[in-house]
């Protein structure tokens, strides 16, 4: 008698594939399969670039286990670099200007007329995370985590724990969580005093430019908490809902930042100060995520609301529909509009001669903008199991160049620096 | 309680200990990896009791079970406990997915086939006469009350083992966190690897020729066999599988004489396997497309 | 921006999910053996848990606010 050789798994168009339903109908009895994967290991790559500005490279690694009785542990390793020219706060001028690099050691000279940006940076950061989940019984899990993020400025150790529970037959499932951070900034130079002025850069002494951090640093604690519900509307619909709260305490500004006090006549600079952040920010945020399977497609739509007492709101939708071209092979195009508005002490410049507000900044990030995000990305299953991804986007931020707060020089020139960035990243998964 | 007859045993060479009872007229053995005698023997009892209790529930050879009393209903609702329930509502979506090909119903043929060797193929009336008591379409299922035609029988022993085993490797797995295989009668479930590695299981030619034709490393999941091994006719050199088509009420043609499956769960592998052979001939291409491990073996003369 | 329209929002929002738990739920959903749909990848909802992490890092960099899909409060120095 004959024996069929098939002791591997063919990777065959599955017109009559049912092994999924049959399993769900298992569950009827049930009897529910060993996960699939006990071990899954997940390995990115990412490259960001900013047109002539910016540039990063991300390398992230993580390695999920789950044991018996349905507990889990996760650990995660990141690891990024940066280095290029971001907008240091000042405005655009008639004349050259001269800034003092953040350590103090030299100068730097910016063009007339052009965006004010800083090259000296260069930085590494790595980040180790750990997190675990525990069953408490048949239907609640118990989560904790633990990170930690060091670069040469900026440390940061996190902890959170999350407490979940399924109802309705698991269509709805409710989660509780809560997350301390502690993060030190030790700037190169020295923690500024807020509107302090620019120091002239001291004598050069031939020592490194761009990496290391001064002195003892300054910190500040976040606080945060997350109320989320997810619910099977039916066979081909999930939705989830989450409400999120934050507070920020301790030193916020960004101590390489600053903001040019300008002649009340003709906007030209006289001098620079150091931004002021306030010590303490509140925020709140609603998101909700619909997704919906249409066959060979799935639709995955998210907004996002934002709002904060330093008076920036935001609002993001994010779109990604994930076409299946077949059972191994996918394609998934992306688009995201974002808008914010400016933060109540984004001021774009100081005047000279009028008096100090309590805080000002006039980082970009806290101004208000549009932003666009265009993407694509394509996964495809291995001959060997492994899934390996790759995706491209297109990143474009809008704000308003000539505000009709510009006044003399300052309306010659765009005060919103344009970002423009692209990211390639590519992905590598697989298990056992 | 029948777990008296459990006994336990660890050869000198192995890490672990197994123990060996009989239900649903196989050789149970359960596997446990752990060093306490007194622990694996309380989890040997654990397993036989609930393999003896499924068996006493389902079983079509007792008068004192669901079972009976539904195929002796004489056409009257049957409310049937939870598990029934979920086993009825399981039936009903394979079913479904098998467009009509797995059907708890078909047993009422057995009265025109009987698969015991010899070559007496029923009339083509006969097996005629039996189809307006085949087919799950015919059965009113509405949880938790069943109503069954008059003539018409329910037969959950193609579900019965498997389930078994899946639901003793689960029990074990909630009880310790050892690794343990679970196997009655060559349909197994391991729940984590042993000590010192996978379980090595072994799969024979159903003639039971020879040593075992594959070993495989498994530290979860589970594997099933459908086959028709003893139950067959043979007339004219044309071998009969005792695999029915509930809609002709003959032998699907050109089954495989034997097809195993590796998947996730027992129950799941068995039901993968029945359907196999509920494909006759495209058997293998059935399952290529379930993306699963699979063994087939073929006679020469099948129908 | 007043801090009580903010919270009006999230109120409405901790309702919303509430009502969702508790009233409608006896009628939504889908009993065990309909989640063939739901177990496929694309369904999870962070299917791929890299790049979702990825974009967090890029758009808590690049603007004024996170939080939402899941805790963010420090982490890096890019804000």
């Amino acid at each position: 008698m004959g024996v069929t050789r098939e002791d591997r798994v063919g990777p065959r168009r599955g017109r009559r594939a049912i092994r999924g339903a049959l399993a769900a109908a298992c569950a009827l009895v049930g009897v529910h399969a060993a996960p699939a994967r006990a071990t899954v290991i997940d390995t990115g790559l990412l490259y960001y670039g900013e047109l002539s500005r910016v540039t990063a490279v991300e390398a992230v690694g993580s390695l999920r286990q789950e044991f018996a009785n349905g507990r889990t542990g996760t650990l995660r390793l990141v690891y990024d670099a940066l280095t290029g020219a971001s907008p240091n706060g000042a405005t655009p001028a008639r004349a050259a200007q001269t800034f003092t690099s953040p350590s103090g050691m030299s100068g730097y000279r910016v063009a007339p007329g052009t965006t004010p940006l800083d090259g000296t940076f260069r930085d590494n950061r790595v980040e180790l995370s750990a997190d675990g989940t525990l069953p408490l019984d048949r239907l609640t899990t118990v989560g904790l985590g633990v990170r930690f993020s060091g670069e040469s400025d900026y440390h940061s150790l996190g902890l959170n724990g999350s407490l979940s529970r399924d109802l309705n037959d698991r269509n709805t499932t409710l989660s509780a969580a809560l997350s301390f951070d502690h993060d030190t900034v030790s700037p190169q130079g020295g923690v500024p005093v807020p509107f302090s002025a620019m120091p002239a850069p001291a004598p050069s002494s031939g020592e490194g430019e761009g990496e290391g951090g001064g002195g003892p640093g300054v910190g500040k604690d976040v606080v945060g908490a997350v109320l989320s519900a997810t619910q099977v509307l039916d066979r081909s619909t999930l939705l989830a809902a989450s409400w999120s709260v934050s507070r920020l305490s301790g030193y916020q500004s960004d101590p390489y930042k600053l903001m040019s006090v300008v002649d009340p006549v003709n906007g030209e600079p006289v001098r620079y100060l150091y931004e002021s952040r306030p010590e303490s920010r509140l925020r709140h945020a609603v998101y909700g995520q619909l997704k919906r399977d249409l066959g060979r497609f799935t639709l995955d739509l998210d907004y996002r609301w934002t709002g904060d007492d330093w008076g920036v709101r935001s609002h993001a939708v994010d779109l990604h529909t994930r076409w299946d071209l077949n059972d191994r092979q996918f394609v998934q195009p992306h688009v995201r509009w974002y808008r914010q508005t400016a933060a109540d002490f984004h001021r774009l410049f100081l005047v000279n001669g009028a008096g100090l507000p309590d805080h000002a900044t006039a980082d970009a990030r806290l101004d208000a903008f549009t932003a666009w995000t265009f993407g694509l990305k394509h996964g495809r299953t291995l001959a060997n199991g492994h899934l390996l991804t790759v995706r491209g986007e297109y990143y474009h931020q809008i704000g308003e160049r000539h505000p009709v707060a510009a006044f003399g020089d300052l309306r010659d020139f765009s005060l919103f620096p344009a970002l423009d960035a692209v990211i390639v990243q590519v992905g590598y998964s697989f298990g056992t | 309680m029948m777990t008296d007859d459990v006994t336990l045993e660890r050869p000198a060479a192995q890490g672990h200990w197994t123990g060996r009872f009989t239900a649903m007229a196989s050789p149970c053995e359960v596997l446990i990896d752990l060093d306490d005698e007194a622990e694996c023997r309380r989890l040997a009892r654990l397993a036989a009791a609930e393999a003896q209790r499924i068996e006493r529930a389902w079983s079509r050879y007792r008068d004192d079970n669901i079972i009976h009393a539904i195929n002796t209903s004489g056409g009257r609702p049957v409310t049937v406990d939870p598990e029934t329930a979920q086993m009825l509502d399981l039936a009903a979506r394979c079913h479904e997915l098998s467009g009509g090909r797995f059907d708890v119903t078909s047993g009422a043929l057995r009265r025109a086939w009987r698969f015991d060797g010899t070559d007496r193929i029923p009339a083509p009336d006969e097996v005629r006469a039996l189809l307006p008591l085949v087919g799950w379409r015919r059965v009113r299922w509405e949880p938790p009350v069943l109503t069954l035609p008059t003539g018409m029988e329910i037969d959950l022993g193609g579900l019965g083992k498997e389930y078994a085993v899946d639901r003793a490797a689960e029990l074990l797995g909630r009880e310790t966190a050892a690794g343990v295989l679970v196997n009655f009668g060559g349909d197994l479930r391991a729940s984590g690897p042993a000590r010192s590695g996978a379980w090595e299981v072994g799969i024979e030619d159903p003639e039971g020729r020879g040593a075992g034709l594959r070993r495989l490393s498994v530290s979860r999941g589970g594997l099933a066999t459908s086959g028709d091994a003893r139950r067959f006719l043979l007339r004219d050199g044309i071998r009969y599988t005792h695999v029915l088509n509930p809609r002709t009420g003959w032998p699907v043609r050109q089954a495989p004489a034997s097809v195993t499956v590796l998947a996730d769960s027992c129950l799941e592998a068995g039901l993968l396997a029945t359907l196999g052979l509920l494909h006759g001939r495209e058997a293998e291409g059935f399952l290529r497309e379930q993306r699963v491990r699979f063994w087939c073996w073929r006679r020469p003369d099948a129908a | 921006m007043g801090g009580s329209r903010v919270i009006r929002t999230a109120a409405l929002a901790i309702a919303a999910s509430l009502a969702l738990a508790t009233g409608g739920c006896a009628t939504l959903g889908v009993k065990p053996w309909e989640r063939d749909v739901l177990a496929k990848p694309g369904m999870a909802l962070a299917p791929d848990r890299l790049e979702t992490a990825f974009d967090q890092h890029i758009y808590f960099s690049k603007e004024a606010a996170t939080g939402g899909a899941g805790l963010g409060g420090g982490g890096c120095g890019c804000n």
